[in-house]
């Protein structure tokens, strides 16, 4: 991946904008864009929601890049130096793989190296898995005793007696 | 398990999994960036 880019850097000139991935979800906004200068990579994300907690991940620093960029409240400057290219490398990866894996729907890759993600399906990576199959196994489990008793309202099981069917039946 | 009576399964079902979400409203939130990527 970054051969490409630094190939199409050489193609090019430097200080211009290459990469971008734009990454779509109703209220899940993430873009990233490259910017390659001659000894180290910059990646700028704009519109990301938590953005405290991207600053942790990638280890941001503040650094002076273009005004239109500056515009957008949300834009926060990531400064990778050379040694840890790799990691942007591997975020890129990452970011393929969520196309690849997760959802099968619109990819362009245009000249100017844009690869544009809808993603509707990312929702079900995010949620908090282990969670959701306590709650489940909770909603299973006031079926099951309401099937149990004759009527509808009345076969409705009270809270304690659904935890105690779960201990008593799943474990 | 016995079935007697399937009239509201369903409606328990549903009931039950809107109970744990009032529980627990996390359920319908995102995960953060950080713990998305460490699971990658």
């Amino acid at each position: 991946m970054y051969c490409i880019i630094l190939a199409l850097c050489q193609l090019y000139n430097h200080y211009k904008v290459l990469s971008s991935i734009v990454l779509k979800k109703l209220d899940l906004q993430l873009y990233l864009e490259g910017i390659i200068f001659d000894r180290e990579l910059v990646i700028i994300m704009q519109g990301i929601h938590r953005a405290g907690q991207c600053q942790e991940l990638l280890q941001i620093d503040n650094f002076p890049l273009s005004d239109h960029l500056k515009k957008n409240q949300f834009s926060i400057y990531a400064w990778f130096p050379v040694p840890s290219r790799l990691l942007l490398c591997k975020l890129v990866q990452v970011m393929l793989s969520f196309h690849s894996y997760a959802f099968k729907q619109q990819c362009t890759l245009s000249f100017n190296f844009i690869v544009h993600f809808h993603t509707d399906r990312l929702l079900l990576i995010f949620k908090n898995e282990d969670r959701l199959r306590e709650a489940l196994k909770f909603a299973n489990a006031c079926g099951a005793l309401t099937v149990k008793e004759r009527g509808a309202i009345p076969a409705l099981p009270t809270r304690e007696a659904v935890n105690s069917a779960i201990i008593q039946l799943v474990g | 398990m016995d079935a007697v009576d399937t009239t509201g399964a369903g409606d328990a079902f549903v009931a039950g999994i809107l109970s744990q979400l009032a529980k627990d409203l996390s359920l319908l939130q995102v995960m953060p960036l950080t713990i998305r990527l460490k699971k990658w």
